[in-house]
């Protein structure tokens, strides 16, 4: 690309098309591992069928290098009248378009084989409601960058000259780190959170235990004839609840190691732009933050973290795709100093303004009471008379009852000159922090009961996100839904 | 701008429930009404050649569903006449809103300046009685998207203009 222009159509390099055959392999592989399965395990039985299964998978690899051949040929991106052009296919032929100021984020990922093979994907998504992204499967890291740099600059490159971006990546990689992660400490964060959660539950589990044995004492020697019975009953439930506390332990397990694979090496450093985090073992993941497309910022801390004295952070960039995962950045174990900097660094005067707090109505959380505590204690007696169950219900209610309580002290929505703060949470705390101006649209939603009590609920969509604001009084919802209009109104600013 | 100014600036704010709004269509309520009929009537046809042709529904039981379908349907086509009065939009200078709902209301607002682009569309049923829709596309997926149904073709037209007007000038 050095040498080359972009402005005319260019090709993936060489590797791309080993990438584009291993993309194929893994689609049939996909689409017919069950099959597989069943050979290898019942491979006696299929001992005839030995040659056709060979011809097949050799089909298969065939059809795929041919795919991986036409694919390649046919596949070439170019910047040209300030547009990013992806053309693709050989039978369907597909010319993708981006105009470089819609371009909301560039990502620059790489799974296995590509970390193998030493390329990395590179991937453009705008923030239209129609589906739109362009993916350049194989570049070769330096490419990348430079690429990454020219969609993210806006400018079209032929109006560039090749030797300022030269300098402009050099440049880049000079930028200094805020913070990163060892292998260490991220596996500290992962397991307090998760046993955390999993401690949780594995009191309300001893305490159904607790309960259940203790009736189960107390019935013995009232009833000597349902000993039998209950001696069943205790050996079944026993064996739940051993297989319960083998299911937690799993999963706990299981998340530590995810959370670990998928923050590895996880590292945050300033650019000229904004940030770049860098993440990631078998899927590496390199993100460029820049600082005037955020939408939503939330930090989030629980007892856990605030004994580390660490907090998560989630920004939130606009996106065509409304699936939380694809537009959500997670930084893990950011120190509490650095993400207050971090945040007065985005929203440089948030934290100086004057703030005006609210609250969900109390009415919400005991109609939500109502609904999954009340009710169920209602019912269920009638249908089940067994003890534990019982004792199993009351477990419940007192965790539902105490989460709800804490989710309803924790929820309030702060309102100042130019943003919002939306805090919740039950155990844990977030904090959103969102512009108000960069809110996208608006809606205010009332059932006549709701009329007659003067409450009201409040959506506000973002680029990012949807935010409901439930069950505030009539008042508020109206002021609040005016002032954001005024502010998004007044003057037009870049949201993005 | 100082905060402490918010209450005193509020009052002065143009205020969303001051607006008067416009109806729709009144030939809409038709669209809708046929609509609802036509969704009943497959349901119909659909209960009764699974009854005649399976015979798995006892006589009473296939009567107690037909039943049902045509109250569900009496329901809608009277919630849809009740409601239909609530069904209107709004343009102001910077922006359009859209209400709708008797029992459970909304109001909606999308600023022009939030507004990527807009889109006219017709339906089978719609275009019989000569009436569009407008779709007004914000970015960050569908959710937030706004779609005013039941308008007159000349209307709908006008709207997509003065919309794509204030677009533009925006965008300079």
């Amino acid at each position: 690309m050095k040498n080359k222009s972009l402005s005319s159509p260019n090709k993936l390099p060489i590797e791309g098309l080993a990438i584009i055959f291993f993309k194929a392999i893994y689609k049939w592989g996909r689409a017919i591992w069950p099959f597989i399965v069943i050979y290898i395990f019942k491979s006696s039985q299929y001992q005839a069928y030995k040659t056709h299964i060979y011809i097949g998978i050799g089909l298969i690899l065939l059809l795929s290098l041919i795919h991986a051949i036409l694919a390649y040929k046919h596949f070439n991106f170019q910047i040209k009248d300030g547009e990013f052009i992806v053309n693709s296919g050989y039978i369907n032929k597909e010319k993708k378009s981006i105009p470089l100021d819609r371009i909301q984020t560039v990502n620059i990922k790489q799974n296995i084989v590509q970390q193998i093979i030493g390329v990395v994907q590179l991937e453009v998504d705008t923030a239209g409601s129609k589906k739109k992204e362009l993916s350049l499967p194989a570049l070769r890291k330096e490419h990348a960058k430079e690429l990454e740099n020219i969609l993210l600059s806006k400018k079209d490159e032929t109006l560039v000259e090749d030797e300022t971006f030269q300098e402009k990546s050099t440049d880049k990689e000079k930028n200094n780190t805020l913070f990163s992660l060892s292998i260490s400490e991220l596996a500290k964060i992962a397991i307090s959170d998760n046993i955390f959660k999993g401690g949780l539950l594995a009191l309300s589990f001893t305490y159904g235990i607790y309960q259940q044995y203790n009736e189960i004492i107390n019935e013995r020697f009232a009833n000597e004839i349902d000993n039998i019975q209950n001696t069943a009953n205790t050996a079944s439930w026993q064996l739940i609840l051993f297989a319960v506390g083998v299911f937690i332990v799993f999963s706990i397990i299981l998340s530590v190691i995810r959370i670990i694979l998928i923050n590895f090496e996880l590292k945050l450093s300033q650019t000229s732009q904004g940030y770049k985090l860098e993440k990631g073992l078998f899927n590496k993941r390199s993100v460029i933050i820049p600082l005037s497309k955020i939408q939503t910022y939330t930090w989030t801390t629980n007892p856990i973290r605030k004994i580390f004295n660490i907090a998560t952070i989630t920004i939130k960039q606009a996106s065509s795709d409304n699936v939380e995962e694809r537009n959500a950045v997670h930084i893990p174990g950011c120190q509490a100093s650095t993400e207050e900097n971090i945040r007065k660094e985005i929203f440089n005067d948030s934290s100086t303004q004057e703030y005006d707090s609210h609250k969900t109505q109390a009415y919400y959380f005991m109609r939500s009471w109502a609904i999954i505590v009340l009710l169920p204690t209602i019912i269920i007696p009638f249908f089940v008379s067994s003890y534990n169950i019982i004792a199993g219900l009351i477990t419940w209610n007192i965790v539902i009852s105490v989460m709800l309580y804490m989710g309803f002290k924790k929820r309030k929505y702060r309102i100042s000159k130019d943003y919002m703060i939306i805090q919740k949470g039950s155990i844990s705390t977030s904090n959103k922090i969102l512009p108000i101006f960069k809110i996208q649209a608006i809606r205010f939603k009332q059932s006549i009961f709701m009329k007659r009590k003067g409450r009201a609920n409040l959506v506000i969509y973002t680029a990012s996100e949807r935010i409901a604001i439930p069950f505030v009084s009539e008042q508020f919802a109206l002021e609040t839904y005016n002032y954001i209009l005024y502010k998004i109104e007044k003057k037009n600013l870049i949201w993005m | 701008m100082d905060f402490s100014n918010k209450t005193t600036t509020i009052e002065t704010l143009p205020r969303i429930e001051d607006i008067k709004f416009n109806p729709l269509a009144n030939k809409y309520l038709h669209v809708m009404r046929i609509k609802t009929i036509i969704t009943s009537l497959i349901l119909l046809t659909a209960i009764s050649i699974f009854h005649f042709s399976q015979e798995i529904l006892e006589l009473n039981e296939y009567l107690y569903i037909i039943a049902g379908i045509l109250g569900l349907a009496i329901i809608n086509l009277l919630y849809t006449k009740i409601s239909f009065k609530h069904r209107a939009y709004s343009l102001r200078e910077r922006d359009i809103t859209y209400k709708r709902g008797y029992i459970f209301r909304s109001i909606t607002t999308v600023p022009f300046n939030r507004i990527q682009h807009t889109e006219i569309k017709e339906g089978a049923l719609s275009r019989i009685f000569s009436l569009q829709t407008v779709k007004f596309y914000t970015a960050g997926g569908a959710t937030s998207d706004l779609q005013i149904s039941g308008l007159n073709k000349e209307d709908a037209n006008n709207i997509k203009e003065f919309v794509n007007t204030k677009i533009e000038s925006y965008e300079k």
